[in-house]
């Protein structure tokens, strides 16, 4: 069992790195970024490395990241898992708070093209995220500490706007 | 597997039942700053079985039940429910739609249901195992899970890893054949230690 386990997970591993250095880029809009694993003679106790450069920096520690750059870095992780293995949903709670315009804007596109096979449900504050989703659900708290909610359904009312 | 809707009552500042329907594709959910936003991915993390309250933002576990206001009595208990449609059975079971809840009462019970049959956790978390949405899964994404996944030793990182490579079915089982082989043991050494004590009764 446990040869089973180390074939399926450096397998997996070796597919994860793949597509995360693909969307680590494409974030990004250049860079390089890729997986390693701590230990490379056990693989079912060894660690996993993260080793990122952004466009125009050299190789960097994930401690020296900016928020903006942390928070880009999950999200292509994220994102390389579910193309890996899609999820049935995700549920990111403003993720893209401290992203700036142009990559608020590459992430929305990004979660859009893979809404197909995942579910996206995302907490948000920005409004090009909000102009990729298909729903709104307006939390309100009209009473003081009770919250309420509305539904607005963005592609119904872009076909009656038609 | 698709999520189809989400059922609070009671749970933080979500007074009275309220209903979250999700469509394919992207739901986003807006809203001013302490209107109760993040507690619907709290939620969602509470069904799947989180433990730790700080996790949820609380401080201990009645802080998950409605606390009332100036003009709302508090609520006794605090119940989340996740429908999912199962027609393509990614869940193993042989039900098109799966409810998952999970309730909480005030004197501490925490009470756990599959298609409003009660369960335990365990089952919950063998229900969800590999599809991505278990317990340490990317489903759920925070602002704190962020920084946790970054400044995460290595060694912790792993284990979303093989959640992902969908071994960590495995590592259960692997881990409950380890723990009945220790058992095993054990009563052979026990049978042992009584054998020997009776054959020394034996001798004279």
């Amino acid at each position: 069992m446990d040869a089973a386990m180390a074939e399926q997970f450096a397998k997996a591993f070796k597919e994860i790195g793949v597509h995360f250095q693909d969307i680590f880029s494409r974030l990004f809009g250049g860079g390089t970024a890729h997986l390693a694993l701590t230990d490379k003679e056990h693989i079912l106790e060894a660690g996993v490395e993260i080793y990122i450069r952004p466009p125009g920096k050299k190789q960097q520690s994930l401690t020296l990241l900016s928020g903006g750059e942390r928070a880009l870095t999950v999200i292509a992780l994220l994102l390389a898992f579910l193309a890996y293995h899609p999820a049935p949903f995700c549920l990111v709670d403003e993720v893209d708070a401290a992203l700036d315009e142009a990559n608020v804007e590459r992430m929305a596109r990004y979660l859009k093209n893979y809404s197909g096979a995942t579910q996206f449900i995302v907490i948000t504050h920005r409004r090009k995220t909000m102009e990729a989703a298909n729903t709104l659900l307006g939390v309100t708290m009209e009473e003081k500490g009770v919250s309420r909610l509305l539904t607005v359904k963005v592609d119904e009312l872009l076909k009656e706007g038609t | 597997m698709q999520l189809l809707k989400m059922e609070l009552r009671g749970f933080k500042s979500f007074a009275d039942k309220t209903t979250l329907t999700f469509d394919k594709g992207i739901t986003a959910i807006v809203g001013p700053n302490g209107s109760g936003k993040s507690n619907i991915s709290d939620a969602v993390r509470w069904v799947m079985g989180e433990q730790n309250v700080r996790q949820l933002r609380g401080q201990k576990s009645e802080d998950i039940i409605f606390a009332g206001t100036q003009t709302r009595r508090p609520q006794g208990a605090a119940e989340v429910s996740l429908y999912f449609d199962n027609s393509d059975h990614a869940l193993d079971t042989e039900f098109t739609e799966v409810v998952v809840t999970r309730r909480l009462f005030r004197s501490g019970d925490s009470e756990y249901y599959i298609n409003r049959r009660p369960c335990r956790l365990k089952d919950i978390h063998i229900l969800f195992a590999d599809t991505g949405i278990g317990q340490d899964s990317m489903a759920v994404i925070g602002q704190n899970r962020v920084d946790r996944i970054l400044n995460s030793k290595p060694e912790e990182r792993r284990v979303i890893f093989e959640e992902v490579a969908g071994i960590s079915r495995f590592k259960g089982r692997k881990a409950d054949g380890l723990r009945k082989i220790a058992e095993t043991e054990r009563n052979l050494e026990r049978i042992r230690d009584l054998m020997s004590v009776l054959e020394e009764r034996l001798e004279p």
